[in-house]
Parts: structure tokens; C-alpha cells; sequence
């Protein structure tokens, strides 16, 4: 379909006299089709960096995702739909750049062993594995505002704590999952890993994201 | 007397129960994985059947789905005051990358 649309547009660029809507798609007239793509920086770039930091988690990767998305977007702007807003399109651009890095830092990144769950998590249950009823081990209420809560401040920062505690390799699976809401078959191509596996890591990520914000969100 | 006697019967019920229906360390894991596919029904049931009775693991299961909801608030860049923007000069290097004509 783009293909299609990208083959349609090519021919109307060779055609010398094109008709009037098709001249905005020539790529020389970009500041009329709703591209700007000099005033990207200004208007967009620290949106696009702030949305990769949280992902990636590190500043200068981000950074140079960032770079080459604005890059791709710059030689793909003749794909660019009109009437689709800008930074959607260059935020759908810098995703699959982000997915991309996924895929290479999972076949790097070392191969999640750890079958069982770490002694802080494990030490929740009881030898028949039901929770421990001492009350700083078993889960806690969290309060009716709990939710209404979660846009603040204080549990984004809490939140991005917890998820720099996480090993790399669950913390991307979890970024993948819950932020991307990538599928997890697709996930499990991305990061190379085995059904089993990626069970084991987004549970992992999810218990001890709950207790960590337990303690430095709900507590406090 | 009361506490004792009353963990003491928990956890007998519990061991009992634990023969049939898995444990409270199990669920914590098929909640999870509820979260990313359809388990099969015997599985959604085992779950359902369990936090009726475990009122820890309805607060997992809870808890879970509101980790859920905040991490989408959290991913999105206009609600999460990250406090960070691209370098000087990597926005510099991108400018001028952008402003040249084809």
C-alpha cells in the first residue's frame, strides 16, 4: 500500500505539469504540505528525546535516536500523508528506530538466566508458597487514590527509580510490553528469547516493580 | 489465642488447598501472564477461584493493573516531566542537517 502510494508519487513528480494538489508533494515545496522539516528541532526534537529517553533509558542513546529519526524522516518526507500531524508521523518514525535498538541490544545483552526470582521477591512466600502474612512482606493496601495519583510527579519519578533497578533485559521487556504494547510473540523475535523466558522477565518486572513502588511511592 | 490458632488454620487449609489448586507464588506468576495473551479457561478460573478466597492476591492482581495504567501515563512524554532535553550540540548538527535543500 505504501509502496503503491510512494510509485504514485514519484510518477507525478515526472510528470512536467503536474496537477495543482500534486505540486505540495514535491519534496522542494515541503513548507506547504504541512512539513517543516527546518523548524523540527525547535518544535518537536525535545518531545521526541524525552519520549525516547523514557524508553531507552539512557541519555545518549536517546540522543542519537533521535538524530536518526529526524535524519529518516527528513529523506522519507515525500512518504510523509498529508493532514497527518506532524508529530505523530516523526514519533512513529523515532518508534521504529526505538524497536530497532531493542533488537540489537537483545541479541548483546547477556542471557537472562536466573530461573527463579531473586531472594527480595522470593522471601515473600512461605515454604507452600503462599504470602507471607507479616505485613511488610505480603502486599499492601494502596488506597483508593492510588490511581488518581499515578500522573503526578512523585510517581514518575518513583517509577523511573524502579525501572533503573531492574536488570536491562526485564526492564525492556517491560518497556516493550507496557509502554509499546508490543505483542509478546514480537517481543520474544525482538529480545531472542523463549516464551518461557519472556514470562519469567515481564514477571519479574511486575513483582518487583510493585514492591519497589510499594516502598518508595506509597510509603512516603 | 486468637491469631495463632487462626494462622495455624490458614495455613493448614492452605496446605490442603495447595494439593488442588495452585498457590498464591503460582498465581502471582498466571496474573502476569494473563496480562500478555488468553491463558486457557482452566487457567482463568484457577486464577478467579483463588482471589475470591486470597485477599493478598486480589491486591496483586489489582496492583498489577494499576502498574498497568501508570506506566502509560508515565510513557507519555507530555505527562512525564522528564527533565532533559537534547544537547546544544546535537540539536546544532540536526539543524543544519534539516535546513539543507534537496
Amino acid at each position: 500500500m505504501e509502496l503503491a502510494v510512494s510509485f504514485a508519487r514519484m510518477s507525478d513528480d515526472a510528470n512536467p505539469a503536474p496537477p495543482e494538489t500534486m505540486v505540495t508533494r514535491n519534496p522542494a515545496h515541503s513548507s506547504t504540505d504541512g512539513l517543516n522539516p527546518s523548524e523540527w528541532v525547535d518544535a518537536h526534537s525535545n518531545y521526541l528525546f524525552r519520549y525516547a529517553l523514557i524508553r531507552v533509558r539512557d541519555e545518549g542513546v536517546a540522543e542519537d535516536m533521535v538524530q536518526e529519526a529526524l535524519l529518516a524522516a527528513f529523506k522519507a518526507r515525500d512518504h510523509y500523508t498529508e493532514g497527518a500531524s506532524e508529530r505523530g508521523w516523526l514519533t512513529g518514525i523515532l518508534r521504529h528506530k526505538i524497536l530497532d535498538h531493542f533488537r540489537q541490544v537483545g541479541r548483546d545483552r547477556a542471557i537472562f538466566h536466573e530461573q527463579s526470582l531473586p531472594p527480595e521477591l522470593d522471601e515473600r512466600f512461605d515454604d507452600l508458597g503462599q504470602w507471607k502474612t507479616e505485613p511488610p512482606l505480603s502486599p499492601k493496601v494502596w488506597g483508593p487514590d492510588a490511581a488518581s495519583q499515578m500522573q503526578s510527579k512523585e510517581f514518575m519519578a518513583a517509577l523511573k527509580q524502579c525501572l533503573a533497578k531492574l536488570p536491562q533485559r526485564c526492564a525492556d521487556a517491560f518497556v516493550l510490553r507496557e509502554m509499546e504494547a508490543v505483542d509478546s510473540k514480537e517481543i520474544q523475535e525482538f529480545l531472542d528469547v523463549t516464551a518461557a523466558n519472556l514470562w519469567v522477565l515481564l514477571h519479574r518486572a511486575r513483582m518487583q516493580l510493585r514492591l519497589c513502588l510499594e516502598k518508595n511511592w506509597i510509603n512516603v | 489465642m486468637g491469631s495463632n490458632l487462626k494462622t495455624r488454620l490458614r495455613r493448614g487449609m492452605m496446605r490442603l488447598m495447595g494439593r488442588v489448586m495452585p498457590s498464591c507464588k503460582e498465581i502471582s506468576e498466571l496474573v502476569s501472564a494473563s496480562m500478555d495473551g488468553n491463558l486457557p479457561m482452566r487457567r482463568r478460573l484457577s486464577i478467579r477461584f483463588h482471589i475470591l478466597m486470597c485477599s493478598f492476591c486480589r491486591r496483586y492482581e489489582k496492583q498489577l493493573l494499576l502498574l498497568r495504567i501508570g506506566t502509560k501515563h508515565y510513557a507519555e512524554p507530555d505527562e512525564n516531566p522528564v527533565e532533559a532535553s537534547l544537547s546544544a550540540a546535537a540539536s546544532e548538527r540536526l539543524k543544519r542537517a534539516l535546513e539543507r535543500k534537496p
